[in-house]
C-alpha cells in the first residue's frame, strides 16, 4: 500500500483551492477590471517561481461518510517566489472569497507571511484587495460575541519596516486594516480606477452624514496627493513592473548591501547643456528632472511620491551601476521651498536611504521653508525640524551639489555640517541666511525709514550687497569646498558612488523606519 | 474631445497672463506666470488644445488648487 490516495486527495484539495471563490465571483472580479490573486502573483513573480504555502487552508464541508464535499479556501494566498532571480515573499488577498474580509480568513496565514519575510530576511510584497483581513460585523453572529480589537501580526509588520523591503499594492477597494497594511510599507502603489483606499468606505461614512462615492472618498489620485500612497499607475501590470524595479535598487534585507547593476553608461559622459541648465536670471525656473536624468546612469531614475510634497523630488537611481538615493528640489513648486508635506516626504526618504544603506545624492535648490500664514498653520517648522533630525541621525554616505539656492534653516539642511562636507557647488550657487531681496527691509529698517527716498536707498543697498553674493568670495574663505563645472558633475558623482560603496555597512540602524 | 480643468499646484500671485479664452495652445505653453518665493513660475498646458477659459487675473492672489484655466483637447 502506498500513500497515493492521500496524495490524490492533496491534489484534489489544491485544485479546489485554485477555484478561489468560484466561477461567479471570479467573473465579478474580472468584470470589475481586476485580476484574480493567483493571476497577480504569477504576473509579479518570475515565471513558475511561486512556491505556495498553506494552499489547502480553508473551510471544508464533509458528508456523513467523512468525504470532502465542499471547500472554500482562506482568502489570503501566500508563499515565496523570485523577482529577477532574487527570493521574495508575496501575500495577496483573495477578494473573490468574502471580499477579503476576516470571517473567511485564517489570519495566521498573514502572520506567517510576515514572519517568513522577517526571519528569512526577504522582501515582502502585499497585494491588498478588500479589508485585508479586517473585521466584519457578520462575525458577531458566527462568534456569538465581540472582541477587543488588536492588530494581529503588527509586531512583525513594524519590525519588517526596519529589516526588509516592504511593498504594498492597492488592487481594489481597500479599507481599515487593509489600508493600514497597504501604507505600512516602504513603497506603495494604487491602480487608477480599480483601487480606492479609506479608513471606512462610503456606507459607513454616509452614517456620519457625508455622502460620497468610493472614488470621491478614496480615489487613487486623492491618496497620492495626500501622501498616503507613493504612486498611481494605470494597470496592474504596471504596478508589478514598478515593484520589480523598486526592489532592484534595494538589498534583500538590511543585513545585505544594495546590489550593483552592470555599469552601462560612461562615467565621463559630459552633457554640454548643463553649463546653461540654470538660468542666469534668478527668477526663472528650470527642469530639475532633466538634470537628474542626465547625471544618473541612463534610464535609471525611479521617482516616487511625485504628487506629494512636490517641492522635493525623491527617487532611486544608479551611478556607475551603484544604487543611490536621489534627493532634489523642484523649483516649479514654491521655488523648491520646503512645505510641511515636502519636509515629511524628505524625512521618510532619508530614513529609507539610511535603512537600506543607499548613499544619498542631494541636488540642492532650496530658498528656505515656505513662509506665510498657511505655512505656519501647516506646522511647517515642526515637520521641517523632523527632517533635520532625520538628516543628523543618518549615517549613510552623503554628497550634496548646490545647483542654486541654499537659504535659511531648510537650505542648511542640505547636509549634516558636522560630517565631512562631501559637497560641490555650481557657479550658479546662491546662499545665505536669507535672500538679499527679502532681508533688506528687516536689516536696514531704521536707515530706510530715515531716508528721503527710501526706494533709491533700497536699490543702492541691494546693489552694494549683491557684490558679496559671488560664490567665489565664499570659496575664498573655504566656506564652500569646491565650485565645479556643471558638466563634470556626473563624473564626480560616479566617483562619490564608488568611494561610498565600501563604506556602506550592513545591519539595522538605530532610527527604525516608520510608515 | 475632452475638457480638462487645470488647477494651481501652488499658492502665489499672478504676475502675467499670457493667453486668452479661445486661443489655441501647444503642449507645455505657459498660460499664466505666477510669482512665488521670488520666482516666476509658469502654469503650463498639459497638452495642446483650445482654451475654454482663463480663470485668474493679473495681480490676483491665488491659492493652491484654485482653477487657473480650462483646456479643450
Amino acid at each position: 500500500m502506498t500513500w497515493q490516495p492521500e496524495i490524490d486527495e492533496l491534489h484534489k484539495r489544491e485544485q479546489l483551492a485554485h477555484q478561489m471563490g468560484g466561477k461567479e465571483k471570479i467573473q465579478r472580479q474580472r468584470a470589475g477590471g481586476k485580476l484574480t490573486v493567483r493571476e497577480r502573483i504569477d504576473l509579479l513573480l518570475d515565471d513558475g517561481s511561486f512556491h505556495e504555502i498553506g494552499a489547502i487552508a480553508g473551510k471544508a464541508g464533509y458528508d456523513e461518510q467523512g468525504n470532502l464535499v465542499e471547500f472554500t479556501p482562506a482568502n489570503f494566498v501566500m508563499g515565496r517566489g523570485r523577482i529577477d532571480g532574487r527570493n521574495v515573499v508575496v501575500g495577496g488577498d483573495d477578494f473573490t472569497v468574502r471580499g477579503g474580509a476576516m470571517d473567511a480568513a485564517i489570519s495566521s496565514k498573514q502572520v506567517y507571511a510576515e514572519r517568513m519575510a522577517n526571519e528569512l530576511r526577504l522582501p515582502i510584497i502585499r497585494l491588498v484587495d478588500g479589508t485585508g483581513g479586517g473585521g466584519s460585523v457578520k462575525m458577531l453572529e458566527t462568534d456569538g460575541r465581540t472582541y477587543v480589537p488588536y492588530n494581529q501580526g503588527w509586531d512583525l509588520v513594524v519590525s519588517n519596516l526596519a529589516s526588509v523591503p516592504v511593498v504594498g499594492l492597492g488592487l481594489g477597494s481597500v479599507a481599515g486594516l487593509g489600508s493600514a497594511r497597504l501604507v505600512s510599507t516602504h513603497y506603495s502603489v494604487m491602480v487608477r480606477g480599480i483601487s480606492q483606499m479609506f479608513i471606512a468606505g462610503p456606507p459607513l461614512v454616509a452614517r456620519t452624514g457625508e455622502s460620497t462615492t468610493k472614488e470621491e472618498l478614496g480615489g487613487s489620485e486623492l491618496c497620492a496627493q495626500a501622501g498616503a500612497v507613493d504612486e498611481v499607475v494605470d494597470t496592474e501590470s504596471e504596478a508589478f513592473a514598478r515593484t520589480r524595479q523598486f526592489l532592484s535598487y534595494l538589498p534583500s534585507s538590511v543585513f545585505e548591501l544594495p546590489p550593483r547593476a552592470p555599469a552601462t553608461d560612461a562615467v565621463n559622459r559630459r552633457d554640454d547643456w548643463l553649463i546653461e541648465a540654470i538660468p542666469r536670471d534668478r527668477r526663472k525656473v528650470y527642469d530639475m528632472r532633466k538634470i537628474v536624468r542626465t547625471l544618473l546612469d541612463a534610464d535609471s531614475f525611479f521617482e516616487f511620491s511625485r504628487q506629494y510634497g512636490s517641492a522635493a523630488i525623491t527617487g532611486l537611481g544608479r551611478l556607475d551601476g551603484w544604487p543611490v538615493a536621489l534627493l532634489a528640489s523642484d523649483p516649479y513648486f514654491y521655488g523648491g521651498g520646503w512645505t510641511a508635506d515636502a519636509a515629511i516626504k524628505v524625512t521618510r526618504f532619508i530614513d529609507l536611504a539610511n535603512t537600506f544603506h543607499l548613499p544619498v545624492v542631494n541636488l540642492v535648490d532650496v530658498p528656505g521653508f515656505l513662509i506665510g500664514r498657511q505655512a505656519e498653520l501647516d506646522g511647517t517648522i515642526r515637520h521641517g525640524a523632523r527632517a533635520l533630525a532625520a538628516l543628523y541621525q543618518a549615517s549613510v554616505p552623503w554628497c550634496s551639489v548646490l545647483v542654486r539656492r541654499a537659504f535659511g534653516v531648510a537650505g542648511a539642511a542640505h547636509a549634516n555640517h558636522t560630517r565631512l562636507m562631501y559637497r560641490y557647488a555650481w557657479p550658479s550657487g546662491d546662499w545665505g541666511s536669507l535672500p538679499i531681496e527679502g532681508g533688506i527691509e528687516a536689516a536696514y529698517r531704521a536707515e530706510l525709514a530715515a531716508a528721503p527716498d527710501s526706494m533709491a536707498l533700497r536699490t543702492q543697498i541691494e546693489r552694494h550687497l549683491n557684490r558679496f553674493r559671488s560664490p567665489f568670495l565664499t570659496a575664498e574663505s573655504f566656506l564652500i569646498e569646491e565650485i565645479i563645472d556643471p558638466r563634470d558633475t556626473r563624473r564626480l558623482l560616479c566617483e562619490f558612488a564608488n568611494l561610498a560603496a565600501p563604506l556602506r555597512t550592513p545591519g539595522t540602524v538605530s532610527t527604525s523606519f516608520r510608515p | 474631445m475632452s475638457v480638462r480643468s487645470i488647477r494651481c499646484p501652488i499658492a502665489g500671485t499672478v504676475l502675467e497672463r499670457h493667453k486668452n479664452p479661445g486661443e489655441s495652445v501647444a503642449a507645455g505653453e505657459a498660460v499664466v506666470t505666477l510669482e512665488c518665493m521670488k520666482m516666476e513660475i509658469p502654469i503650463q498646458t498639459p497638452s495642446a488644445g483650445r482654451l475654454v477659459s482663463v480663470d485668474v487675473a493679473e495681480g490676483e492672489t491665488v491659492t493652491k488648487d484654485q482653477l487657473v484655466f480650462v483646456l479643450e483637447t
